[in-house]
């Protein structure tokens, strides 16, 4: 019973198998219909939708919980169309149109030589991981959160795009020397700084002025590889349409005061953050409160 | 799939609609006007033929109303009650009719389910709008309408016949 309950979770293995049966069949012109069914459906994922409403409830001060609603699926029909798209892409590659912003920040980011990425669940990695691959020689190292269900984790896995090299961040240890490495060798560490999951080291941050948890990872990674970390955003515009905002790098120097320099980095991240999620909070697919004030 | 880097035009080359009376559409409007110059530092358009959002939505509203008329028409309820029906109807239908005749189609060992679902599914549109047409009730309007769209798509396709080296002048002009 328990086996089945996983399966047909909402982080379970069925929905990724229905999706790509999904993308493999849908006609084109048919897809805003189905995306804008399964959107209101998984507005019945109640864990997911509360994490939404009670994230945006802080990022739009003095919302309804009634406009709230409207914006949660906006966010679900936004998360739909981006999921569909990176299956499209590993499966069919199928890639949307770009937008770049902050270009001389990125090329700057490609040229040096070693630097730590640090982004937010916004977009889709594996379509970001492919336009590094088109514009660089350099390796990209995706880091990121294990998925729940081990079931949903081995499809995943299996799935995965060629030439992306995904790290997870349950083996610590072994893993931090071997990003210092691959930034050393002049590669690119990408991370998501915008939630911690299980027991990775973190650190205070604020965020709309509540307070938060970010992870401690790419700062340390930062500091010790002596790196800038470039804030880097996928956006989705609209239909098969994405914008990649490249801000101006962080840079954390290295002083007897460690705490400090860590918390002038996530102060500088935090905001930037902000800045993009105040104008894309619809592209936020963080479905559990950010906030431990906002439960 | 080819890309064209920062070419604002891309954006209506007629390679990038799937059906022909939009790249008609396209091939009229690129000559009428030129796009406003990105306020972005760099642009990527990908040539692909269902790249367009305006195309697919404006399909994809058309195809379910008329399907949502045509329900109403065909459930046997009185009126509030069938225009209840066709709004859960409609979009669910489509929902049951892609995996059937995706899974039908894949256990036919076909190659490229995507084209045969969507020539299926506009088939028995087809089908249901000639059917309908003789209808007389105001739905046969409805009808009529879809075959005047699915005969104006007929005759951009010939039109866009000799015009094939004209699009492939204009991808040329962006690089692709």
């Amino acid at each position: 019973m328990t086996r089945l309950r996983d399966r047909f979770h909402a982080r379970g293995v069925f929905w990724r198998e229905l999706l790509r049966i999904g993308v493999l069949n849908t006609p084109p012109w048919l897809e805003p219909i189905v995306i804008g069914w399964w959107s209101l459906f998984f507005l019945l994922w109640g864990a997911g939708r509360r994490g939404v409403m009670r994230n945006l409830s802080v990022i739009k001060p003095g919302s309804t919980a009634l406009g709230n609603f409207f914006r949660c699926y906006r966010v679900f029909w936004n998360y739909a169309w981006t999921i569909g798209d990176n299956v499209r892409f590993k499966t069919l590659r199928v890639i949307p149109d770009w937008e770049f912003v902050g270009w001389k920040y990125f090329e700057e980011m490609q040229s040096r030589g070693g630097a730590v990425l640090l982004t937010a669940h916004m977009g889709s990695y594996d379509l970001g991981a492919h336009l590094f691959s088109e514009t660089s020689k350099q390796t990209i190292v995706m880091v990121r959160a294990p998925e729940e269900d081990p079931r949903t984790h081995a499809f995943e896995r299996s799935h995965s795009t060629e030439g992306l090299r995904i790290e997870f961040s349950t083996k610590s240890t072994e893993l931090a020397l071997d990003l210092l490495h691959a930034i050393r060798d002049g590669g690119i560490v990408a991370i998501q700084g915008d939630r911690v999951t299980g027991s990775i080291s973190e650190l205070p941050g604020t965020l709309f002025g509540a307070p938060m948890r970010v992870p401690a990872g790419p700062f340390a990674l930062a500091m010790a590889a002596r790196a800038p970390i470039y804030p880097v955003f996928n956006v989705r515009l609209g239909r098969r349409r994405y914008r990649l905002v490249t801000r101006e790098p962080i840079e954390i120097v290295r002083t007897a005061n460690r705490d400090e320099a860590f918390a002038q980095a996530v102060a500088a991240w935090t905001s930037e953050l902000e800045t993009i999620l105040r104008s894309c909070w619809y592209q936020w697919f963080n479905f559990e409160p950010f906030s431990p004030e906002n439960p | 799939m080819r890309v064209v880097r920062d070419c604002p035009q891309a954006q209506y080359l007629p390679s990038r609609y799937h059906f022909a009376l939009c790249r008609l559409l396209a091939l009229a409007a690129s000559s009428l006007r030129s796009p406003a110059p990105p306020r972005v530092d760099r642009i990527a358009h990908a040539l692909d033929r269902d790249q367009s959002a305006v195309e697919n939505y404006a399909v994809a509203i058309w195809f379910l109303l008329t399907l949502a008329c045509y329900l109403i028409f065909l459930l046997p309820l009185r009126l509030p009650f069938a225009i209840l029906g066709a709004i859960v109807m409609a979009p669910l239908s489509v929902q049951i009719a892609i995996p059937l005749l995706g899974g039908a189609f894949t256990l036919m060992r076909m190659k490229n389910n995507m084209t045969m679902v969507s020539t299926s599914i506009m088939s028995v549109m087809i089908a249901l709008s000639s059917y309908l047409a003789t209808a007389s009730t105001p739905i046969r309007l409805v009808a009529w309408f879809f075959l005047a769209i699915v005969t104006l798509n007929a005759m951009a396709w010939l039109i866009l016949i000799p015009l094939r080296n004209r699009i492939h002048e204009l991808e040329e002009r962006c690089g692709a």
